[in-house]
């Protein structure tokens, strides 16, 4: 929300113009990297993460699954996210939502915001779908309870047979989510 | 599922480290960490950390740190790799050759037959011969059939033997090319000499001696060698620069061979939001860029330009493109982005941010005619308020107003 409200700002009057300006990059190669990251992530086969373009032709949308990790309260489920990447990609970090609903201390339940440092402030150009896949799914295992976006999730983490219970009643299995 | 048919050529071409050891790993540590592709112009900043030139100087833009280990960082700390270009230089020749190799092996593990079995008995023995007399040359110590176990020789061996048959790309591989001894000319005999250059090749021009790239060679002579960099010049393009360029400090420049590259500075990053129009017009003219669009163009393409330029400039001469293949690439990029314009509606965020002055002026053009609403936030304006006459331009608006909300 930041971001796109300092992006609307008259382009002389903010110092961050520049910037964004700046980190135009060739949509070309941008789509080169994608193309590169799909690869890698087909070919790599990393347990309980996937991704794959949305639609044909346009390799700026992405649908990504994630498996809750084994021996934490999220085994066993699958989650939705959409993965959209900006125009800037890899220089600025891509917008990635939950669809399917995730009672979570940093994820909001209803948008499906997620709340992780490194898809913010601490994105970095070597990141990519890979890293952030895998962050997302340790990041269920070992909520950040100090900076929470859904406090009650929050609160109730510390005891694991009522977040269940929350958990289970928000989650809405995977064919049926969309 | 077209995402797929697209050839990406990348470290998974090469078979897992079980079937292939160190293949796959050798070729992912060739490639930039932010783009993805084999080392383009490498270089190193200050936490020892590599990248394209291009790439770190975009990040750097966006933030001052190293992306891969976050110390503090800045463009005063990028310094060429040339080591590591020679590498590329050499893994990008080797690659395919190396590549052809695997895949036989490959099929002959999974279709053993007498025949086939031959040829790599034979392949293998030659690569122990190439080594042998490499062995012979340098050190000699360990014997002929410590080749393929031995990690030390396998890069250097890798580094030498697919430049062989080409014309040298730069003194450090001349020099290795000189102390070839005649045996390995003879090696050449078993392979097809290649006498036409590749594409990529620098070539001497027939006509003014200097240094180009075998494709652009055509192109250069059509311009009767007119393109060329200042330190091979005639007197004609030195009237050229000397105008364009904005102090006359261009002494020194009568010698002939490629070391001369001192009088090539990088081009200083300039704060735009200081810059009356003309200035930046100026700056514009001064590197011999066009002047079309308005002034966040301007202010895009001198900053892509002095990213393309410095970039170039950190490669080694024979790598190097020249300014005219610099504006083609820059003109490229344009095109690319305003093509992208034309279907960014997917990407409303990029969209947003591309189009943010013409926005802007859409907002200050509608807000006269919306009704005094001074409760209203400026930026989190309901598209009920942009209730006017049904313009094309106020449906953007709209369309805008509702991503933000």
């Amino acid at each position: 929300m930041e971001q796109l409200t300092s992006s609307l700002a008259p382009p002389r009057a903010s110092p961050k113009s520049n910037v964004a300006s700046s980190s135009q990059q060739v949509a070309g190669s941008v789509a080169k990297r994608l193309s590169n990251e799909l690869m890698t992530l087909m070919m790599s086969s990393s347990p309980g993460i996937s991704a794959f373009p949305k639609h044909d032709g346009n390799l700026f949308e992405w649908v990504g699954t994630i498996e809750g990790p084994s021996e934490t309260i999220y085994a066993g489920l699958t989650f939705k996210i959409s993965i959209s990447f900006p125009s800037n990609y890899p220089y600025v970090a891509p917008t990635i939502k939950f669809d399917t609903p995730c009672y979570h201390p940093n994820v909001d339940i209803t948008g499906g915001a997620i709340c992780l440092d490194i898809l913010q402030d601490k994105w970095s150009a070597v990141y990519s779908v890979q890293t952030i896949l895998l962050s997302l799914q340790s990041l269920l295992g070992e909520p950040n309870n100090a900076s929470p976006l859904n406090p009650d999730a929050a609160s109730l983490w510390s005891t694991p047979t009522a977040f269940k219970t929350q958990l289970m009643k928000h989650y809405r299995p995977v064919s049926e989510s969309s | 599922m077209n995402f797929l048919d697209a050839d990406v050529p990348d470290p998974t071409d090469f078979p897992p480290h079980s079937t292939a050891p160190g293949l796959r790993a050798l070729d992912g540590a060739f490639r930039c960490d932010i783009c993805g592709e084999l080392y383009d112009g490498p270089v190193t900043i200050s936490c020892g950390h590599c990248f394209c030139s291009a790439c770190i100087r975009m990040a750097l833009a966006n933030k001052q740190e190293c992306p891969s280990c976050r110390k503090s960082a800045g463009e005063a700390h990028i310094r060429p790799n040339p080591v590591l270009e020679n590498v590329i230089s050499s893994w990008k020749e080797a690659r395919p050759f190396i590549l052809g190799l695997v895949r036989r092996e490959m099929e002959h593990a999974t279709t053993p037959q007498a025949t086939t079995d031959k040829g790599t008995v034979r392949k293998r023995k030659r690569s122990v011969e190439n080594s042998s007399s490499f062995d012979t040359l340098g050190s000699g110590v360990a014997g002929p059939s410590s080749y393929p176990i031995s990690p030390s020789r396998g890069p250097a061996a890798l580094l030498k033997s697919p430049s062989r048959p080409k014309k040298p790309k730069s003194a450090a591989q001349e020099i290795i090319d000189m102390t070839v001894p005649s045996s390995d000319i003879e090696e050449d005999e078993t392979t097809p000499p290649n006498l036409a250059p590749k594409a990529d090749e620098i070539v001497a021009c027939p006509i003014c001696q200097k240094h180009v790239r075998y494709r652009s060679l055509n192109a250069h002579i059509d311009r009767d060698c007119k393109d060329i960099a200042p330190s091979f010049n005639t007197v004609n393009s030195w009237s050229k620069i000397m105008g364009t360029s904005k102090n006359g400090q261009n002494k020194g420049k009568h010698k002939k061979t490629g070391s001369d590259s001192d009088d090539e500075y990088p081009l200083p990053i300039s704060t735009y939001t200081t810059l009356k129009d003309k200035q930046l017009k100026d700056m514009l003219t001064q590197q011999n860029l066009p002047v079309t669009g308005d002034r966040s163009i301007w202010e895009q393409r001198h900053q892509r330009w002095v990213m393309l330029y410095n970039a170039n400039l950190d490669k080694s001469l024979a790598n190097r493109k020249t300014k005219a293949e610099l504006r083609k690439d820059l003109k490229r990029w344009e095109e690319e982005r305003t093509r992208k314009k034309k279907t960014a509606i997917t990407d409303v965020k990029g969209y947003q941010i591309e189009n943010k002055s013409e926005f802007n002026r859409l907002i200050n053009a509608a807000r006269p005619k919306a009704p005094s609403r001074s409760t209203i936030h400026p930026t989190s304006s309901p598209p009920s308020e942009t209730k006017g006459p049904p313009l094309l331009s106020q449906l953007s608006l709209t369309e805008a107003g509702d991503s933000i909300v």
